[in-house]
C-alpha cells in the first residue's frame, strides 16, 4: 500500500501543503465558530499522528524522529576538503555555509561523490569556493555581521578556522571530497579504525573533475 | 505540587498568567530566532537536497525570505504584546511555517523543527485568542463591556476561571512528537537494539568521529554497557512517557524533568542538540504557582479609590484586576469608599485616583506607582518609575490625562450607562 500511496507522494506533498495554509487562513477567518477550529485541530493532529507514524513529513508538519536509524558495526561519512594553489589543504569549515553542519554537510559530500553529474559536481565546486573565500576574509579580518552577533550559538561545536591557521594557506582553488569508513571496537567503547578515502577532486581553478577510484 | 502542568487533564487555571508569561516567552524567543537567522544565505545554495518538497525549491521563493523574515518578525512583535492576537499570531505562524518549509529544501534538522514546533504553539494561540486576558486584545475587549461590568470586575474580582487551549493541544503535539522520537527507533529497528546500549555508544562514537570533538561526560557511558543500556531505555521511556500521562491525565512534572534531564545528557555527550526543546517544554512550567507566591498577598493589602463614573479609568485598571490573584487590591469608588479614606485635606476623587497605603495617601501618578509596586513582577518599572526625570514626566503625562480624559478617552459615562 505505501508502494502504491508513494506513486503519488509529489501530488500528495503539493495538495497537503496548500490545503493546510488554506484551511489555516480559513480556520483563522471563522475562529469564532467552534466547530471549526475542531475541524482544523482534527486535521492538524491526524496529520501529526500519521507523519509521527510514517516517520516522513507533511510539511509543514514535522515528526521527530531523532537517531532513528540504526547504526551497523561500520559507518560511512564524507568529508568535503578545500585545497589552496599549493596543494594544501583543510577540512571545510561549515559556517562558510551555513546552514549545512555536520551530518547534513556529510551526506552533500556523499551525494558529490556518488551521484552528482561533473557539471553538477563544477557548480558546487564553485559555489563552495566562492563562499570559503567570503568566510576566510570575514575570519581574517576579524569582521562580523550583526547578523552573525545575534545568532545563538550552534547546536554543531565543531572547530572553527582560526586566522593562525589560514595564514598557513594559498588561495583556495579546489576541492576535496574524503570517504571516512568508521569501524566500531568490539566492544562499542572506541573506534577501532577511520579510514580515510579520497573520492573526488573539484578543480574549479582548471575546471577539471576527477574521480578517485 | 506540580511544577508543570497537564493543560489536558484540565485546560482551566485560576490565574491568566500563564498564557501571558508563555506568549512573550515564546514570541520573544521567536524573535531572536527568525531575526538572528541568515535567512539571504539560502537562495545561494546551487541545489536543494530534500527532493519530497522540491516543489518548494523556486527562486521566487528562496528570494522572498529576507523580506518576510521582518514581517514576521512585525508580526511576533504584535504578536508578544497581545494585539490583535488571530491576526498578528496567525499570519506570523502561517508565514514562519513556510519560511521554515522553504528552508528544509536545503536543511532539515532538529533546529529547525523545533521551530515548527514553537510555530504550532503560535498558530494555537491565535485560534484561541480570547482565552488571553492580560494582552492588549484584553484590554481592547472591555470596550465591549458596559461600566457597570467593569466596576463589578474591580470591586468583585474577575471569574477566576481562565481557559489555556492554546496550551492544551501545544501540550498534545508536544507529546506526539516526542512519542515519534521513541518510536522512530522501533520502526527501523531490529528489536536487538533495546536489549544493549550500543546505539547509544556509536551515536557517541560517529559524533566524536564527525565532528572531531570528544566530550568528558561521554566517556562512562563508552565504558560501561550497563550505563549505556540505561540511557537508550531510558531516553525512550521518558519520551514515550510525556505522551501516556498527558493522555491518562495524569501530573507531567516526572516526563518533563525526564525529558529536560535527556536534553541536559545530549548537550553533555554529543553538543547542542535539540537545546531548543527545553524552552518547548518550559512552556508547561506552572509560572501561576511561582506568581501566586510572588505576588502581595491579603495582608499586604492596598486600597485604590477611582472614579467609578469614568470609563476610562475602569479600563485602565481592569488588567490589575486580573493580575491580582490574591487579592491584594481593593477597588472603591465614590459610592463605596469608607469615609475615614477621604476626609482628608486635598483628596479629590473628581481629580486624581489615590491609593491608601499603610496610613498613606497617594493620588495620581504616585498612586499609579504604587499600584505597579503592589505586583512585584513589575519591581523594574515602580524603580523606573521613581527616578525624577520619568516621575516628572509620567505626573504631566498623567495630569494631561486626568484633566482631557473626558474628551479624548470617552469618559464621565453614566453609571447605568452601557
Amino acid at each position: 500500500m505505501i508502494d502504491a500511496i508513494a506513486q503519488f507522494r509529489d501530488v500528495i506533498f503539493v495538495s497537503v501543503y496548500v490545503l493546510f495554509f488554506l484551511g489555516s487562513l480559513g480556520a483563522l477567518a471563522l475562529a469564532n465558530r467552534s466547530v471549526l477550529r475542531r475541524i482544523w485541530l482534527v486535521g492538524f493532529f491526524s496529520t501529526l499522528l500519521v507523519v509521527t507514524a510514517v516517520g516522513m513529513p507533511l510539511l509543514p508538519v514535522v515528526e521527530m524522529h531523532k537517531f532513528a536509524q540504526p547504526s551497523e558495526e561500520e559507518m560511512t561519512y564524507y568529508e568535503i576538503h578545500v585545497v589552496d594553489a599549493d596543494g594544501q589543504e583543510i577540512e571545510l569549515d561549515d559556517r562558510a555555509t551555513p546552514p549545512l553542519t555536520g551530518t547534513r554537510t556529510s551526506s552533500v559530500g556523499g551525494e558529490l561523490a556518488e551521484e552528482y553529474s561533473d557539471a553538477e559536481r563544477m557548480e558546487m565546486g564553485e559555489f563552495y569556493l566562492e563562499h570559503v573565500r567570503e568566510y576566510r576574509q570575514a575570519v581574517e579580518s576579524g569582521d562580523r555581521s550583526v547578523t552573525e552577533r545575534l545568532q545563538p550559538p550552534r547546536y554543531v561545536d565543531d572547530p572553527a578556522w582560526t586566522t593562525d591557521q589560514l595564514s598557513e594557506y594559498e588561495a583556495f582553488e579546489s576541492i576535496r571530497v574524503y570517504e571516512r569508513t568508521v569501524i566500531y571496537a568490539e566492544d562499542d567503547s572506541s573506534v577501532e579504525s577511520n579510514e580515510k578515502r579520497l573520492r573526488l577532486t573539484v578543480d574549479v581553478a582548471d575546471d577539471e573533475v576527477i574521480e578517485h577510484t | 505540587m506540580n511544577a508543570f502542568v497537564n493543560y489536558v487533564a484540565d485546560d482551566a487555571r485560576s490565574s491568566p498568567i500563564n498564557l501571558a508569561v508563555v506568549r512573550i516567552l515564546l514570541g520573544t524567543w521567536l524573535l531572536w530566532r527568525v531575526v538572528s537567522l541568515d535567512w539571504g544565505f539560502y537562495q545561494e545554495w546551487p541545489r536543494h537536497f530534500n527532493p519530497p518538497v522540491a516543489f518548494l525549491h523556486e527562486d521566487v521563493l528562496l528570494a522572498l525570505l529576507p523580506s518576510q523574515q521582518w514581517v514576521v518578525a512585525a508580526l511576533l512583535v504584535g504578536f508578544i504584546v497581545g494585539y490583535r492576537t488571530r491576526w498578528t499570531g496567525g499570519l506570523a505562524a502561517l508565514l514562519l511555517m513556510h519560511m521554515l518549509s522553504v528552508k528544509t529544501t536545503i536543511y532539515h534538522a532538529g533546529t529547525v523543527e523545533s521551530l515548527f514546533a514553537s510555530a504550532y504553539f503560535v498558530f494555537l494561540f491565535a485560534l484561541f485568542a480570547e482565552d488571553d486576558v492580560l494582552s492588549l486584545d484584553g484590554v481592547r475587549r472591555t470596550k465591549d463591556r458596559s461600566i457597570d461590568e467593569l466596576n463589578a470586575v474591580l470591586k468583585e474580582g474577575p471569574d477566576r476561571e481562565y481557559r489555556v487551549r492554546a496550551l492544551k493541544w501545544g501540550l498534545l503535539a508536544v507529546g506526539l512528537l516526542y512519542l515519534g522520537s521513541a518510536w522512530g527507533k522501533v520502526l527501523n529497528g531490529p528489536i536487538e537494539i533495546w536489549f544493549t546500549g550500543t546505539e547509544l555508544q556509536r551515536d557517541i562514537l560517529f559524533n566524536q568521529e564527525l565532528l572531531g570533538v570528544e566530550r568528558t561526560f561521554a566517556a562512562p557511558i563508552l565504558a560501561s554497557d550497563t550505563l549505556a543500556w540505561l540511557g537508550f531505555v531510558g531516553t525512550a521511556l521518558v519520551q514515550v512517557s510525556l505522551l501516556v500521562a498527558v493522555v491518562l491525565g495524569l501530573p507531567i512534572t516526572l516526563s518533563v524533568l525526564g525529558l529536560i534531564g535527556f536534553h541536559v545528557a545530549v548537550i553533555a555527550t554529543l553538543g547542542l542538540y535539540f537545546v531548543d526543546m527545553i524552552l518547548v517544554l518550559s512552556l508547561f512550567v506552572a509560572w501561576d504557582v511561582a506568581y501566586r507566591r510572588l505576588a502581595a498577598d491579603e495582608d499586604d493589602a492596598i486600597r485604590l479609590v477611582y472614579d467609578e463614573r469614568c470609563y476610562f479609568c475602569a479600563r485602565s485598571l481592569y488588567l490589575f484586576a486580573h493580575l491580582d490573584v490574591n487579592d491584594s487590591v481593593q477597588f472603591y469608588s465614590q459610592s463605596d469608599v469608607p469615609a475615614e479614606l477621604i476626609d482628608r485635606d486635598g483628596v479629590d476623587l473628581e481629580s486624581e485616583m489615590y491609593v491608601f497605603r499603610d496610613g498613606e495617601v497617594y493620588g495620581g501618578y504616585e498612586a499609579f506607582r504604587q499600584l505597579f509596586r503592589q505586583f512585584r513582577i513589575f519591581t523594574p518599572v515602580t524603580a523606573l518609575m521613581a527616578l525624577s526625570p520619568v516621575r516628572a514626566v509620567g505626573t504631566r503625562v498623567y495630569e494631561y490625562v486626568a484633566r482631557n480624559r473626558s474628551r479624548h478617552f470617552v469618559c464621565s459615562l453614566e453609571a447605568d450607562q452601557p
